[in-house]
């Protein structure tokens, strides 16, 4: 009983591989696909989302590549955001712009015709911003007098960070040079300036910082649209 | 053909999926609660010694303590001879009782003996972290007795400021002798 299913599994799976590889010899053999050059720009659906959805965020970004050579892109984003920190004892918020600046690299061999992506990039990523220290409450070994709460704001101008990024994600043509694409990101601060006597607790393009850590985390969702400057031939 | 290229592609995924978890996982140290051994506002540590034998620690009888301005007790009958109370974070001054023979509440024979002492002193804040938020450090810390009408016999004899900044709770600040 057992052998005869394993037997069945081979066997379906082998006229699967079968069917598979005939197709495709066929579309490599008969026609020379097209693939399309342009520029593709659209923008971070996730965070315009955010912003109607929470009540202490705010933010945009709009992003853009251009394919370069073969599977090889140039990419950009950038952005303005707000950012609200509330832990116990601390709120924060941070606030300013950002920009990233990099390439993603398309590890998908797409069948004929079709032009998707699933990319891994890196960026150089850049911020200046400014960082308000809203509420504390200072830390005391004894709680027998009243917690001592200071509220702000107290704000910090001019400040900057920057950072590595390395993205992976996909792009997904929808409609006719349309895409839904997602991202996940993973940062490392390369530098920043802070508050004195305070920290980043969040810095606008890197998300919430770590105590401890140089890493941070992120993703995203984007509509953009590829606008086609020329075809060329896939080889 | 396509079976190299699924192989391909899933290697690919699975390798970027496997860096991606490693490396965010360094992330996840839960940095939201302050930890314990993390040095906070200290407290202010007072060693209470003998008058007669000033090396000798010596435990003050039923001691209560408790803030001037506050209603509720810090320390109610303690025979110790080292007491840590907190000094204010908001203003540059704490005043405390000091009462030797604090009577229990049922007992209205005993008479008991207050001295005051007000503890003035600069502030200066620190960050932290963001779990644990900002600590105060005083310093030029002065311990001054102060005059109450009702009992002249003060208990307390000597006060010795021995750190006048506290920024620590390692060795005793304050050393009273009685």
């Amino acid at each position: 009983m057992k052998q005869t299913h394993i037997s069945l599994f081979t066997i379906s799976i082998f006229f699967l591989f079968n069917f598979w590889s005939a197709n495709s010899q066929t579309n490599l053999d008969t026609i020379q696909y097209k693939e399309k050059y342009g520029l593709r720009i659209g923008f971070d659906l996730s965070k315009p989302l955010k912003t109607l959805l929470e009540d202490d965020y705010r933010g945009l970004e709009i992003i853009g590549d251009y394919r370069v050579y073969k599977n090889y892109y140039l990419a950009a984003e950038i952005g303005n955001e707000e950012l609200a920190i509330k832990e116990q004892n601390i709120s924060s918020t941070a606030k300013g712009s950002y920009i990233k600046l990099g390439a993603d690299y398309n590890a998908y061999e797409n069948w004929a015709g079709m032009e998707n992506v699933i990319f891994v990039g890196m960026r150089y990523a850049f911020s200046t911003f400014s960082q308000t220290l809203k509420e504390y409450t200072i830390s005391r070994g004894s709680q027998y007098f009243p917690p001592n709460i200071i509220a702000g704001p107290f704000e910090t101008k001019g400040l900057t960070a920057s950072w590595v990024e390395l993205v992976a994600g996909i792009k997904v043509e929808l409609l006719n040079n349309l895409y839904l694409g997602g991202n996940v990101q993973l940062k490392r601060r390369i530098s920043q300036t802070t508050p004195s006597n305070f920290d980043n607790l969040a810095i606008p393009g890197f998300n919430r910082t770590y105590d401890e850590s140089l890493f941070g985390v992120g993703y995203s969702y984007s509509l953009s649209y590829l606008i086609p400057l020329y075809k060329k031939a896939k080889d | 053909m396509l079976r190299k290229k699924i192989k391909e592609f899933n290697r690919i995924i699975l390798r970027l999926g496997l860096v991606f978890l490693v490396l965010i996982s360094f992330n996840c140290q839960r940095d939201d609660i302050c930890p314990e051994t993390t040095l906070i506002t200290p407290l202010l540590r007072i060693s209470f010694f003998d008058i007669e034998n000033p090396d000798v620690p010596k435990p003050p009888t039923n001691l209560r303590v408790k803030a001037v301005d506050m209603d509720s007790i810090l320390l109610n009958r303690v025979n110790v001879s080292e007491i840590s109370i907190p000094l204010k974070t908001d203003v540059d001054f704490t005043e405390y009782e000091f009462i030797l023979n604090a009577p229990a509440a049922t007992d209205t024979v005993s008479i008991s003996n207050t001295d005051i002492i007000l503890f003035t002193y600069a502030r200066n804040e620190f960050y932290i972290n963001r779990a644990c938020s900002y600590k105060v450090n005083f310093i030029n810390l002065k311990a001054t007795p102060q005059t109450i009408a009702e009992d002249s016999v003060r208990w307390i004899k000597n006060i010795i400021v021995e750190e006048e900044n506290i920024e620590n709770e390692t060795n005793a600040h304050i050393f009273i002798y009685h």
